[in-house]
């Protein structure tokens, strides 16, 4: 589904990435790790084609990127939601803008277990509840490439955990392709079936895992996991940092 | 902003009589008259007649030019918000500071001495207030959201729609509040010259006839139709704006 060739991207004089390859098969998931300020969001924007990569080659579906494909759906950091929208709104702001009939957002919302908030503004809600209206919104448009940024950095551990098995279960109903940018390693490991980790700035790969263990948090698989992708982050603070 | 009630109101209104009393007693001047007398003449001006034909022609003048300048002014504000170069901002800058009524002459001259050059010289002096506060509310929208909005796939058309004017949206209402009250207060200049009707005439013919009764009868009014811009704005605010009404 994404194949990059040695992308690098700087944004002016700061270089963000170098040489950055991976390859993630369509179904699957692929976790992002790496230190604050290493190029993490940068990536995400670059395969959602809000950004050009200054080096190397990027591909989505074996198309060179487009910030138009509409089968990629990108959660930001601070979730995008519009402040002056309802929660029904904004879920089906991205039908709206494609011109696409607008029940597939309810469907979206009752899928994701918020649809009695539709009539809610944003800032009623607590930080959980706003991170289900923008996956809502992205599930709406029926996404084949879902993109998020550090989506649950903001929510205290249980609502976390209850909001990463919510994703785990949309992945099992849709076979969605998805790119995780996190901070957590325990996230990492536990929803990422290739987990790449990034130097700091200017990022690059340090380490690229495959993960067995996606959707357990008990296996001896998983702790090792977690251990290994834990030595490659600071190998790659120590070296680059 | 709290939610006002009608106590607020009398408490204010009791604070300004008590203001007017007391600077009526201690100036004790027949140019500033007694509360009584000028309510007195209020009422005897305002209950029908010339004194409502000059309500609402000054009413007309001062509507028709806030919608002129809002026509004119949000337009080229969110254009200099967006993507006005430094050009056009510091245009706006050396414009704004103009004292707009030395223009009247001119005025007179290209125009004639009729309504159109009373409601110009209005639409010009708030012309740039309005450009200024929406230029300010629409620089300050974030790019998060407008990045949000990209990554739907929304045009730049979307992004205005959805993103730049609903965030300048609470600013054009500040904007509103700022004009009208400044577009009465320039009534007293444009209305000074070739016009029968209109509260500027008003005060200033009671003026120079030494009837300062209907002369504060006039400024009352003056008063009463800035304050029922701001009632109606703050409404109409809160139906166009329900997001930032339920933030307060
Ligand atoms: N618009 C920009 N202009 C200049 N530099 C930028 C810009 N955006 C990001 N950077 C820089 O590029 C680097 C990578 O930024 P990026 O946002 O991709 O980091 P990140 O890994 O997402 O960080 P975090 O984990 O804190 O979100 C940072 O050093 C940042 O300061
Ligand atoms: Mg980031």
């Amino acid at each position: 589904m994404i194949r990059a060739e040695s992308v690098g991207y700087s944004y002016k004089e700061t270089v963000a990435l170098r040489d950055v390859s991976f390859a993630l098969p369509a179904g699957q998931t692929l976790a992002v790790v790496g230190p604050s300020g290493c190029g993490k969001t940068t990536l995400l924007s670059l395969i959602a084609g809000l950004l050009e990569p200054a080096t190397g080659r990027l591909t989505v579906a074996g198309q060179p990127i487009n910030p138009r494909r509409p089968g990629t759906s990108l959660i930001m950091q601070d979730y995008g939601l519009l402040p002056w929208k309802t929660v029904r709104e904004n879920a089906a702001l991205g039908l709206i803008i494609r011109g696409l009939p607008r029940d597939r957002a309810d469907q979206a919302l009752a899928e994701i277990g918020i649809r009695e908030l539709g009539d809610r503004w944003p800032h009623q809600l607590s930080g959980g509840q706003r991170q289900r209206v923008a996956i809502a919104r992205s599930l709406a448009l029926d996404p084949d490439l879902l993109l998020m940024d550090e989506p649950f950095s903001a929510l205290d551990a249980l609502t976390r955990e209850e909001m990463q098995d919510t994703l785990l279960s949309i992945w099992q109903r849709h076979g969605t392709t998805m790119v995780l940018v996190t901070h957590s390693i325990t996230e990492a490991v536990y929803l990422g079936h290739q987990i790449m980790v990034l130097s700091p700035r200017p990022g690059q790969v340090v380490g690229h895992f495959q993960n067995p263990s996606v959707g357990d948090r008990r296996s001896r698989a998983y702790h090792e996991l977690v251990n290994n992708v834990r030595d490659a982050l600071e190998k790659g603070v120590a070296q680059h940092g | 902003m709290a939610r006002r009630h009608w106590y607020h109101y009398a408490i204010a209104l009791a604070i300004m009589a008590a203001g007017w009393e007391a600077l009526a007693l201690s100036l004790h001047t027949p140019a500033f008259p007694r509360l009584a007398e000028a309510t007195r003449a209020f009422v005897e001006a305002f209950s029908g007649g010339p004194g409502l034909q000059h309500f609402y022609t000054s009413l007309y003048r001062v509507t028709l030019s806030t919608v002129i300048s809002l026509v004119v002014g949000i337009p080229w504000g969110l254009y200099l918000g967006r993507s006005g170069g430094p050009i056009g901002n510091v245009l706006v800058y050396l414009l704004h500071p103009i004292p707009k009524v030395v223009f009247l002459p001119v005025i007179i001259v290209v125009m004639g001495i009729g309504d159109t050059s009373k409601i110009f010289l209005i639409t010009l002096v708030i012309l740039f207030q309005v450009v200024v506060t929406v230029r300010d509310a629409a620089a300050g929208v974030g790019q998060g959201l407008i990045r949000s909005v990209k990554s739907l796939g929304g045009s730049e058309w979307h992004i205005f729609r959805h993103v730049i004017l609903p965030a300048s949206l609470p600013g054009i209402f500040t904007a509103l509040r700022l004009v009208t009250g400044t577009a009465v207060a320039v009534l007293f200049f444009a209305e000074t010259y070739a016009t029968k009707y209109g509260l500027g005439s008003l005060v200033w013919d009671a003026w120079s006839m030494r009837q300062y009764g209907l002369m504060f009868a006039g400024v009352m009014a003056m008063a009463l139709m800035g304050f029922g811009f701001y009632v109606l704005l703050d409404w109409a605010e809160r139906v166009i704006c329900p997001w930032a009404d339920s933030q307060r």
